[in-house]
């Protein structure tokens, strides 16, 4: 081959590539390559080589706003603008004016190249699917002709910019502004069972007042069986779902679950394609993904406030169970942005970011102390709230961390709530009806649970957490007085076993209660009854965790457990056991359950450390309290101890445990095992409590201090009080809780059995604690208003 | 078909340019629609990234439009119609990135007008790789689309700038070839070239994702 015949025949190429280049763009069937190679022998193998990636390069190419076609014809439609369409997504839209209305409408038809079997039947989808929307920041669709060829629709002319041509130039408050009413269109049509499947800025058109209209429902789709008639109806039934329903929409907007997984759109990746459209407006450019990361909005436009970078990531947060739940929970949040409040969203993104570094850290922590820099207690204290902030639901923590007033209040409300309905029955239980006994737990129970549950729709975490927390004691609670007074899950051959009323009280009563209102003075649940109290409640503890996840939930979770393991107890015998003296016999029971508590614990804390928190009290907790029923019941005979709680020998005892406690604290702070060294340091804060309540209860009972029953202060309460500061100052100077914390709790209880001795009726207590609260609230109140206004100012 | 359609387009364009330079308005109007979409293309596919912000294509286009409206009568009659659009938006273009930038002023002539503004080639991966855009495609999708934007971003700026003129802006050979300012067969090797290399890299990567 010669150099000219090389260049005639490039140039011979180039010709038919330019032919061929202008029917890829003119629409119609794609043109053939073979039929090419074909009637040009001589340059077949160029063209089956090199023109299929023309076509190829068309096809990308294609989308742009290209070179008119010849004009169609609408019946009873004046097509303005010389018939020049306007590209949107998969059919072409014009400009007509309606000849009998007069008025300015928008006619859309099937791109001719997409006009075939697949093609038409989205476009009729898209029809249909518009026409049943109804919203002022949606286009309106007027009329529907499939029968005309090629097939369009008429709809409501809006007019207006692009949106991301209106919002040049905006602040981040004009776009969250605009941003939330397509949010709360959005979710209009989601909750119409619609996803738009195709939501980007060039499909959303603002008008010279700011108003947002979404338009082009080109891909949208029913999600829900809305119209199960409709949905099976032949057009539909042509497109099948999973060929023409994934996929589709545009690249850089597409969420990542469709993008690999060909997972079904919904109203989560219309949020994703908001959240890109967000982030487009923020920066001026789609996000560039490296490695899966795009750079921050911050990073781009330094001028994009952080809340908004927050509502952005996380509305575009990969997995979609991190994105929020509904869109109308995006609109939201913007809301709540434009109003100057908290944005509650965390992103997954800061976390992970937060999370290198702090292992990073942690790292660092554990070469000091291999090269004695520190010790290992001193390790530990530095290394714990690098581990809290390292948890999976530390996002939560974050912002309780921060804890604003507004929760602090909400907090407060909801424990108040919880302490009226149970004092109300503690002081009352005698003169209530059984109505009135469930009533008293039963409607705060009801309105706080309902009230976290609405706040956890609402997206608002730290609120839900601060009611559900509350709620889910309450649950138990009313668990319990509806099974004790309608009498449920009673076995009177169990009653021996009792720990309320027990063997006495069956024996006085052989009749179980004829009429529950009057014959109950007396709130004695079986042991039945708690068992199923119990397991209720970790069940409930267990899906809070799951669902809400957040710390005070595992607590929870560990309380129940530990109740119903002790109430199983029960109800094998464990109180006519220690009341034979056959303590061996219940420690032997007892100790596989504290056993596995141990195993449990041991397994969480590399795992989940937050739940591992909730089962760590069960080793040192059980085995003080079997050691405390070991003084208490252990038997004159055996262990020297009088029977009666406030006797001079059952103190000793309690005292010589305390001692015990102590040394194995301090075995095992010395250990090199993380878990063991928790478990030393619980000991170690028994130890204190163990020395104090006898302290208390000797000093009280104390000859030599002579009788103080009377006296406004007594020496008991001034010596409990001065143990109590000097564990507090003691603690706090070592930096050591396991002291300062039951210094406090002393403290607590010598200013209870003062005021104890100074009112006359225990009902001063649940009203200095109700003033208290109110004062609390009031003084919050105030304080959330003052800085809201400086904040809006 | 193709001869025969392309034929009628240019006599109707050449009448409408003859119209519109006598003062028909409505010619006018019909005259520049026609070339609206390929002009955009030329912006969006030139405009430096760092006036995405602050300027939109559309209305460079239509700055360009009252320009050419005012200048229809003078205009230089060797060019074709459309390169000489492309010559007024390039000009247009080449003094924004000016005016913004404080670039270095930029020879815009007629010999090679897009020149002076060159293809943004991170705009024109973007362009082309953004969407779907038929059933067929969207089955083999996200592997194809990957591999055609990578493979097209390892080409020379000259084959980049080659397909863009051919397949982006929709300019065929011999527009093409004035464009660039070289004749007819070098531009039709130079594009040939590029199509091979593309090919030749989608061989060797396109199978991976």
């Amino acid at each position: 081959m010669t150099a000219a015949e090389g260049a005639s025949d490039s140039t011979r190429l180039d010709e038919l590539a330019d032919a061929f280049s202008a029917r890829c763009r003119r629409g119609g069937p794609p043109p053939s390559v073979e039929d090419l190679a074909a009637a040009n022998p001589e340059l077949s193998d160029e063209i089956r080589d090199l023109f299929p990636l023309v076509a190829r390069l068309e096809g990308a190419a294609q989308d742009a706003p290209g070179p008119s076609r010849a004009p169609l014809e609408f019946p009873g439609l004046e097509l303005l603008d010389d018939g020049v369409a306007r590209a949107g997504g998969m059919g072409e839209v014009y400009r007509a004016r309606d000849r009998s209305l007069d008025r300015l409408v928008a006619v859309k038809t099937v791109q001719a190249r997409l006009n075939t079997g697949e093609g038409r039947a989205l476009f009729e989808r898209e029809a249909r699917a518009a026409a049943r929307l109804d919203h002022p920041n949606i286009v309106k669709v007027f009329s529907f002709h499939p029968d005309h060829e090629p097939p369009y629709f008429v709809m409501q002319y809006a007019e207006g910019v692009p949106l991301q041509r209106a919002c040049r130039g905006k602040d981040a408050g004009w776009i969250a502004a605009i941003l939330a009413k397509i949010a709360r269109a959005l979710a209009y049509a989601h909750d119409t069972g619609i996803a738009h499947r195709d939501v980007k800025p060039d499909n959303i058109l603002v008008d010279s007042d700011g108003e947002p209209r979404i338009t082009d429902f080109g891909l949208a789709e029913t999600f829900a069986a809305v119209d199960a008639a409709e949905a099976a109806g032949p057009q539909l039934a042509a497109a099948p779902r999973d060929e023409a329903g994934a996929g589709w929409g545009t690249w850089a907007y597409l969420a990542p679950e469709l993008r690999t997984r060909g997972a079904a759109a919904g109203p989560l990746s219309d949020q994703y394609a908001l959240g890109v459209t967000l982030y487009q407006l923020l920066t001026g450019g789609l996000p560039q993904h490296r490695d899966g990361v795009a750079a921050l909005p911050q990073e781009l436009a330094p001028s994009v406030p952080e809340a908004m970078q927050r509502i952005c990531l996380r509305a575009m947060e990969p997995a979609p169970a991190d994105r929020y739940p509904t869109t109308a929970a995006l609109a939201d949040e913007l809301d709540r942005f434009l109003a100057g409040r908290e944005v509650f969203a965390r992103p997954t993104r800061y976390r992970r970011e937060r999370g290198g570094r702090l292992r990073n850290h942690l790292t660092e922590l554990s070469l000091w102390r291999r090269h004695r820099l520190i010790d290992t207690r001193e390790m530990d204290r530095l290394a714990l709230p690098y581990r809290r902030l390292l948890e999976e639901d530390s996002a939560w923590d974050e912002l309780s961390r921060r804890f604003p007033t507004e929760t602090a209040l909400l907090r407060l409300g909801g424990w108040l709530a919880v302490l009226s309905g149970v004092l109300w029955l503690a002081f009352y239980w005698g003169e209530l009806s059984r109505g009135q006994r469930v009533a008293a737990l039963g409607v705060p129970c009801l309105v706080v649970n309902a009230v976290g549950w609405l706040f956890y729709w609402r997206s608002s975490r730290p609120n839900a957490t601060a009611f559900l927390s509350s709620g889910s004691l309450l649950l138990p609670m009313l668990l319990a007085v509806v099974l004790a007074e309608y009498q449920l899950l009673r076995f009177p051959q169990a009653a021996a076993l009792e720990l309320f009323g027990g063997a006495a009280a069956a024996a006085a009563e052989p009749a179980p209660l004829p009429d529950g209102a009057d014959a109950a003075t007396r709130f004695a649940p079986t042991n039945a009854q708690l068992n199923a109290v119990a397991v209720s409640f970790g069940l409930y503890a267990a899906v809070l965790l799951l669902v809400v996840r957040a710390r005070v939930f595992a607590l929870w979770l560990g309380v129940a457990v530990y109740l119903c393991t002790s109430t199983l107890l029960l109800r094998l015998g464990l109180r006519p056991w220690l009341e034979e003296g056959r303590v061996a016999w219940a420690l032997l029971h007892a100790l596989p359950v504290t056993l596995s508590f141990v195993l449990l614990a041991g397994w969480l804390r590399d795992r989940a450390p937050s739940r591992a928190a909730a089962f760590f009290g069960f080793f040192p907790l059980p085995f003080a309290a079997a050691l405390t029923l070991l003084a208490r019941f252990g038997g004159e005979e055996w262990l020297g101890a009088a029977a009666a709680w406030d006797q001079a020998p059952v103190q000793l005892w309690l005292m010589l445990n305390g001692a015990l406690y102590g040394g194995l604290a301090a075995l095992l702070g010395r250990s090199v095992v993380g878990y063991e060294r928790t478990f030393g340091e619980l000991f170690l804060l028994l130890v204190p409590i163990s020395l104090l309540v006898p302290t208390h209860v000797l000093f009280d009972r104390a000859p030599f201090l002579g009788t103080v029953g009377e006296a406004p202060l007594s020496a008991y309460a001034l010596l409990g009080a001065a143990w109590s500061v000097a564990l507090v100052a003691v603690g706090t100077r070592l930096r050591r809780s396991a002291l300062a914390v039951p210094g406090l709790a002393g403290i607590a209880v010598t200013v209870w059995r003062a005021t104890e001795r100074h009112f006359e009726s225990t009902l001063a207590w649940p009203l200095a604690l109700a003033l208290l609260g109110g004062v609390a609230m009031a003084t919050g109140g105030v304080m959330a208003l003052v800085r809201g206004r400086r904040r809006v100012g | 078909m193709d001869p025969s359609a392309d034929a009628a387009e240019a006599a109707a364009t050449t009448e409408l340019v003859l119209r519109s330079s006598h003062g028909d308005a409505a010619a006018r109007e019909r005259l520049f629609a026609r070339h609206r979409g390929r002009l955009l293309r030329m912006v969006e596919l030139r405009l430096d990234p760092r006036l995405r912000q602050r300027l939109d294509p559309e209305d460079v286009v239509q700055e360009v439009y009252l320009e050419a409206a005012d200048r229809l009568a003078e205009r230089d009659r060797t060019l074709s119609f459309l390169l000489w659009l492309r010559l007024l938006c390039a000009q247009r273009l080449a003094e924004l990135q000016r005016r913004h930038l404080g670039a270095a002023r930029r020879d815009v002539r007629r010999e090679r007008p897009a020149a002076g503004v060159p293809v943004v080639a991170s705009n024109f991966l973007e362009r082309l790789t953004d969407r779907l855009t038929s059933p067929s495609e969207a089955a083999a999708r996200d592997e194809a689309r990957s591999a055609l934007r990578e493979a097209l971003a390892l080409l020379s700026a000259q084959d980049q700038e080659i397909l863009a003129l051919r397949h982006f802006e929709q300019l065929n050979g011999v527009e093409a070839a004035a464009e660039l300012g070289i004749d007819r067969s070098a531009a039709a090797k130079r594009y040939t070239r590029a199509l091979r290399r593309l090919q030749e890299l989608l061989r060797t990567w396109g199978g991976a994702p």
